[in-house]
């Protein structure tokens, strides 16, 4: 345990030496602005909730985060440095936690960089933080489940790009199944289809924490995937030893 | 102690190392020659733990690595081949990370840092980005890793290549500094290299051994060429008299000595020049080359 801690400040601080880490932060706050403020019409509806902001997480975190995960593996594989890594006398699961832990410590900075949109909110009208602090701890259950699936499939490349694209694609894919237009589509199809997508997706799931309520199943629905994806990562780089 | 027994390693269909065996004792420094894909950074990678072998056992310290990898991995320091870094870390924070990896922290890990960067002389270039190291300063940073921990064996693939000569010189002195308490394997191509660093020289070929013998029994003095002037008749009985002498060979104006072993024979010979009146023209220890000995091992194949 303590090894992924040391690892994850490693990844921490790592971030932040490129002026990308930067620029990541920045687009994670427009994007929140301009999600609150145009796209869910914060100003139109003139109700002082943070609906708006936490509707589009789930698009704007599946995009980032593959941003963030797809040299963590894959660059260690260019470099040659996963070898140093796997002879250092740490276990596998404490490598993969690290790094989950290192970059969901980023995440955690770019979510705290957008708390200037509730207390803006608080200032304009009166917020109830209730909802408030249930959707930033969803935020983080929905990006560690982002983090896992974009950490496994950086183990997959030696490559950071198409570590991104395929990050992308899975992110985007487990967001849009969740979405209302994509279970419309489903409605000629079997029921099971819609309820299957409905469950697997992201989205829908994540307007559940705009009423304000955390519900334990969608808990439970994040950290599985979290932990589902963490344990293929460990598999994945316990077969280097037999495969590499 | 490192434990090589029967080990085999499979690439697909192809076997990089096969039925490999050897033992390193505490204290030994090994060289590991060989050409290239001859099978030495596979046999390095799985005495690391960081390939698992297809057959065989591995045990460092005592310790199966396959079993217990990250126990045998304590007891390890490690420069992998090509020495991968960290470019964007500065040379502490990197030396730093490793250290805490490895289970050190608060004054130890200080003390272990100043003894490494001392070691290794990258004193003056602790708070540099590793990027924008030369490639020798590079290597010495690779080293300081492996030995922060201050691990009982090294494992050095490769240290010296890509390197200049006097950046060779240096790493090679600092080998054989830290050698001194500790066990080494180090693998190269370069047989000088071998001659240079070690005490006992591995060969593996086709990912067997080839060869596995004292630096000292390979190329030590095997014979004298003499040239003789001014001497009364035919000096070859009375050079075969000395004690030490196993035969006497004529070439051209000069003679070789064959020896029996690297004895006080020189001493001997000028004895005898002088007390027969010789004139000593010339004089030179003939040294067997550990070249020729690999090349005809490697030609040879598989003993």
């Amino acid at each position: 345990m303590s090894k992924s801690l040391v690892l994850a400040g490693k990844e921490f601080r790592s971030y932040f030496s490129s002026w990308l880490a930067y620029i990541f932060i920045a687009l994670f706050v427009a994007a929140a602005l301009v999600s609150f403020f145009f796209l869910a019409g914060f100003f139109a509806d003139g109700r002082a909730e943070l609906r708006g902001y936490f509707s589009w997480l789930p698009l704007t975190l599946a995009i980032l985060v593959p941003g963030l995960t797809m040299r963590q593996w894959a660059k260690e594989n260019e470099m040659g440095s996963i070898e140093l890594l796997m002879t250092l006398p740490a276990h596998t699961r404490d490598l993969v936690l690290g790094k989950f832990l290192g970059t969901m410590g980023f995440v955690a900075v770019a979510l705290l960089f957008t708390l200037g949109i509730p207390i803006t909110v608080e200032i304009l009208g009166d917020l109830d933080w209730g909802p408030v602090v249930g959707g930033y701890a969803a935020a983080l259950l929905l990006g560690g489940a982002y983090v896992a699936i974009g950490l496994y499939v950086s183990s997959w490349f030696h490559d950071q790009f198409p570590a991104l694209l395929v990050g992308w694609l899975l992110c985007g894919l487990l967001a849009a199944v969740g979405h209302e237009t994509v279970l419309g589509w489903c409605e000629a199809l079997p029921a099971f289809v819609s309820r299957t997508f409905a469950f697997v997706g992201f989205w829908d799931r994540f307007r559940a924490i705009e009423r304000g309520v955390l519900d334990l199943r969608d808990v439970a629905y994040y950290l599985s995937v979290t932990g589902l994806f963490l344990y293929l990562n460990v598999a994945r780089i316990r077969t280097k030893r037999w495969t590499a | 102690m490192i434990e090589v027994l029967n080990v085999s390693r499979q690439y697909g269909s192809f076997w990089a190392v096969q039925d490999l065996s050897f033992s390193v004792d505490a204290g030994e420094i090994v060289g590991l020659v060989g050409p290239n894909g001859a099978g030495k950074t596979t046999t390095m990678k799985m005495i690391t733990g960081y390939l698992v072998p297809s057959t065989g056992r591995l045990r460092v310290n005592g310790i199966d690595v396959v079993a217990d990898p990250t126990a045998a991995q304590a007891t390890i320091g490690y420069l992998p081949e090509n020495n991968p870094v960290y470019p964007d870390m500065s040379v502490q924070d990197y030396l730093v990370f490793v250290g805490r990896m490895r289970g050190l922290s608060g004054p130890v890990l200080k003390e272990r840092l100043r003894f490494a960067v001392g070691a290794c002389r990258i004193e003056d270039r602790l708070v540099r980005p590793i990027a924008t190291l030369s490639k020798g300063l590079r290597q010495r940073v690779g080293i300081a890793q492996a030995i922060i921990h201050d691990p009982g064996i090294l494992i050095l693939d490769e240290p010296t290549s890509g390197l200049d000569p006097n950046q060779i010189v240096e790493i090679r002195d600092l080998i054989r500094e830290l050698g001194r308490d500790k066990t080494v394997i180090l693998s190269t191509h370069i047989l000088s290299e071998v001659e240079e660093s070690c005490t006992r020289a591995l060969m593996i070929v086709g990912g067997r051994l080839a060869l596995d013998d004292d630096i000292e029994d390979l190329v030590g003095a095997r014979s004298l060429l003499l040239r003789i002037e001014e001497a009364d008749g035919d000096p070859t009985p009375v050079l075969a008299a000395i004690p030490g002498v196993r035969s006497v060979e004529a070439v051209g104006p000069r003679h070789r000595l064959h020896l029996d072993d690297q004895g006080e024979v020189g001493r001997e010979v000028f004895r005898v020049a002088v007390s027969e009146g010789w004139e000593l023209a010339e004089m030179s220890v003939e040294r067997r080359d550990l070249e020729d000995v690999f090349r005809s091992v490697s030609r040879r194949g598989i003993a």
